[in-house]
């Protein structure tokens, strides 16, 4: 509750600020949103962390390997920090830079999911064979 | 050849019933039943290795339906527990998988930015290695379970049959007998050459279907289940109909030849016939309790190997379905679809051992049922 209060007070006072500042200087008004952004992704790390501690828990007792979660992992916090890089940019009018920091994601994304892919089709070889 | 070999078991029982009549008619019931048991081979039955657990210090000659039933009401209590917490850790692991999912795809829902192509693949290839690393296992062990209680009813078909034959239904039997030993082979061709690589396909179809969004897989997975349903159900109706008409084109033979057979004894020989005709009696009497201890006892036999691979498939069926309907308003709608898809695939196979054991135990009692046992 207080850490949703927090992040709901920064992002509502730096939406006034950036309101404020946009018709004089929207650069200025661009960094600020940004910022209010790192802060509160930097806010939410702590309870992230401790999804992430209980998600390998539950995994443990469910015996699924780290080989599984692992790249579940690495692959939706790509996709997370991809999303918000590309918004940034598209925030900007950068759109083409947007088009490539998503491509890139993608790209990486696919690359840290390769071991789980390979998991997979060694499990569905040994279901058929 | 399977015929020939029914004819001989039961000339050979007929001979010895008929030699245990002739030398003493005082024999009493209980010194019968025992010569029949070892001639029947009932000690020697290769109870599987869960059912014999399960049913420790219970044979044929002290199984009674309380026992069983409370022995097989106990073990299902202590499999409900087992499995229902083993299940709970996968299906948990699955929750969690689709709500990080949710979340993450919460985020890209609006802008429909790059996390949206992202998450459903990710959590498609993470909810596939772990339903399906549990679906393997399941799936060895029901294939085990298969096999071991085909070997197991073939023994004791063959004792259930020989003892019917004795008991004055040997046209009733060597039909019966028949039809059963051909379905059990017909079963187990068909469910590792048609209805295992059937449930594969399904699978396959289901995890693409959910990878891609392509909704004419999901239609190909949709067919697959229904072909599975309809076939086992087809093969179910098929088995229970020739087992009925085998019973009904025999039963009329079986009586004639009881009745004529009683006639020649009774009345061939003055005085000693009509004693030889009642020592047949206590002798067809003997063979029928032996019968049908022993097919009471194979009742829970079969029902001790199938009750724990059906309570571990039904709880995990139940158990997936729950995790995708709780994940269902945060998770990707195409993940939480492909969940419930797998645990159908579950129910496919719990399908698959439902009626193999089904069949089995309708033929158990097919055979106690003949001349009128039970």
């Amino acid at each position: 509750m207080e850490y949703a209060i927090r992040v709901a007070g920064i992002g509502l006072l730096a939406t006034f600020c950036a309101l404020a500042l946009k018709r004089d200087t929207p650069g200025a008004s661009y960094l600020l949103a940004a910022a209010a952004g790192t802060v509160i992704i930097v806010l939410i790390s702590d309870m992230l962390g401790s999804i992430l501690d209980f998600c390998r828990e539950l995994a443990d007792m469910a015996g699924v390997s780290g080989a599984v979660l692992s790249p579940l992992l690495k692959t939706l916090g790509i996709a997370l920090v991809t999303q918000f890089a590309a918004e940034a940019s598209r925030d900007a009018k950068e759109t083409a830079i947007a088009s490539y920091i998503e491509v890139g994601g993608m790209v990486a994304a696919l690359y840290v999911a390769l071991p789980l892919m390979r998991s997979v089709v060694e499990l569905v070889s040994s279901l058929a064979g | 050849m399977t015929l020939c070999v029914l004819l001989v078991l039961f000339a050979t029982a007929g001979t010895s019933a008929k030699a245990q009549t002739a030398t003493s008619a005082d024999i009493d019931t209980d010194t019968l039943i025992e010569q029949q048991r070892e001639e029947l081979g009932l000690d020697d039955l290769d109870i599987p290795d869960e059912a014999d657990e399960l049913l420790e210090g219970i044979d044929s000659t002290n199984v009674t339906v309380e026992g069983g039933f409370s022995r097989l009401m106990g073990a299902c209590v202590g499999y409900v527990k087992e499995y229902l917490l083993q299940g709970l850790y996968s299906a948990g692991a699955v929750f969690v998988i689709l709500l990080l999912c949710g979340v993450v795809s919460s985020f890209a829902e609006r802008t429909g930015g790059v996390a949206n192509e992202i998450v459903p693949v990710a959590g498609t290839l993470a909810i596939c290695a772990v339903v399906l690393g549990d679906m393997s296992g399941l799936i060895g062990s029901g294939r085990e379970t298969m096999e071991d209680l085909m070997a197991f009813s073939k023994g004791l078909i063959l004792s259930l049959a020989t003892a019917s034959g004795v008991v004055g239904a040997p046209a009733g039997a060597s039909a019966k007998y028949v039809i059963v030993m051909t379905a059990g082979d017909v079963c187990i061709t068909l469910l590792n050459s048609l209805f295992m690589p059937l449930l594969y396909a399904y699978s396959a179809a289901v995890v693409a279907d959910a990878a891609t969004g392509e909704e004419m897989l999901g239609g190909v997975a949709a067919v697959i289940k229904k072909v599975c349903i309809f076939l086992l159900s087809a093969f179910l109706t098929l088995f229970i109909a020739l087992l009925g008409l085998s019973g009904l084109i025999s039963g009329g033979a079986d009586a004639v030849t009881m009745k004529t057979a009683k006639l020649v004894i009774s009345n061939a020989v003055p005085v000693v016939g009509s004693i030889l005709s009642d020592a047949t009696e206590s002798v067809v009497a003997a063979a029928r309790i032996v019968r049908n201890s022993a097919g009471l006892l194979g009742l829970f036999a079969v029902a001790a190997v199938c009750i724990g691979p059906l309570i571990r498939l039904g709880t995990r069926y139940l158990l997936f379905r729950a995790a995708g309907a709780a994940a269902q308003p945060v998770a990707p709608k195409r993940l939480t679809q492909m969940v419930s898809k797998l645990a159908d695939g579950f129910s496919i196979l719990l399908g698959m051992i439902g009626a193999c054991s089904l069949m089995n135990l309708i033929s158990i009692i097919a055979f106690m049922r003949l001349t009128g046992a039970y």
